[in-house]
């Protein structure tokens, strides 16, 4: 259950930056395919992007995410623009890697895009890649915040591939954007 | 003019008025279209036709529980009357869609109207409304809770 929700916490915040990219005719689509059950959802980013200024909740205001405020974040004299624009000068590398007992992590580089790749010991693994011109339009804004709707504007010119996704077991969970309004 | 002649007609004006006034409010509710409620079940099947105008103005007499229920999600108002006004504009598409075993729930945007469609078995219920009464219901429920 634990881990359920974990997975849904990662991909309602991956989505998040992912149902931001830039209005013009383009969808955030979701499939969620258990072998017994489908789920699809269409959302047209020009509803998300008329929407999201008008959050006014917690951490979430008109658009940016202060992440300076939350309560499990110690990000005090981190830098966090100044780190990313020190991965982003770096060429491809894997910058993080775990072997675990129960799972595998990599974080790297690769060409215009920042990739996790989670793999656990069963048969769950979590792939996600965020174009770097999108980390830095999130990084835009003003010191700890991330700018979600200049995130928007640069998502929109990567609509070819899975932007995240997650298999575990039978269930397939894909977020892409693409201009077209249904899916399949 | 003669003075029964005069009693004839303020009878007829007096039994047209509240004809006149019962067309009148009728095609004032119906002005903003209609709700369709179609349902095909195993006992039957029917649709009716509901007055969509009439939704908006029975919000306002919600029961105290059902904005209490509304209050516990803490109801960001300013974006869900962005969200109602802008589905207005979005082009027609299948939002959302859930296909089991057994049922298929549709969720559409259809000729400017939402269009929820639920298929059980052989059973179907489909429910569609006017986009714009979205928009009135989001804003009928805001003023009447808030």
């Amino acid at each position: 259950m634990r881990r359920k929700l974990t997975i849904g916490a990662l991909v309602m915040a991956l989505a998040m930056p992912l149902a931001l990219a830039g209005g013009s005719g383009l969808w955030l689509h979701v499939k969620v395919d258990d072998g017994d059950e489908t789920v699809r959802v269409n959302v047209p980013l020009s509803l998300v992007e008329s929407i999201l200024p008008a959050i006014h909740v917690d951490e979430m205001q008109g658009g940016k995410l202060r992440i300076d405020a939350f309560d499990d974040a110690d990000l005090e004299g981190v830098d966090l623009p100044q780190l990313w624009q020190a991965v982003r000068d770096l060429d491809d590398a894997e910058f993080v890697t775990i072997d675990g007992r129960h799972e595998n992590v990599r974080v790297y580089k690769e060409g215009d895009f920042l990739r996790m790749d989670v793999e656990e010991h069963g048969d769950e693994h979590v792939a996600v890649r965020v174009p770097m011109e999108v980390v830095d339009a999130l990084f835009s804004g003003e010191p700890g915040e991330l700018d979600l709707l200049a995130a928007l504007n640069a998502l929109g010119r990567y609509t070819t591939e899975d932007l995240v996704h997650i298999q575990d077991g039978r269930s397939v969970v894909r977020i892409w954007v693409d201009a077209r309004n249904t899916i399949d | 003019m003669s003075l029964w002649k005069k009693l004839l007609i303020l009878g007829l004006v007096l039994l047209l008025l509240p004809v006149a006034a019962a067309l009148a409010a009728t095609a004032a509710v119906y002005s903003t279209g209609t709700i369709h409620l179609d349902v095909d079940v195993e006992d039957g099947r029917f649709s009716i036709p509901l007055p969509a105008g009439l939704l908006p103005v029975a919000v306002r007499f919600a029961p105290r529980d059902v904005c209490r229920e509304i209050d516990q999600v803490e109801p960001q108002w300013d974006a869900m009357l962005t969200a109602a006004a802008a589905f207005q504009e979005i082009p027609d598409a299948v939002l959302v869609e859930v296909q089991s075993r057994e049922d298929h729930v549709t969720i559409s945007k259809r000729a400017d109207r939402l269009v929820v469609d639920v298929m059980s078995g052989s059973d179907h219920v489909g429910v569609s409304v006017p986009s714009g009464i979205v928009y009135a219901v989001t804003r009928s429920l805001e003023r009447t809770c808030s």
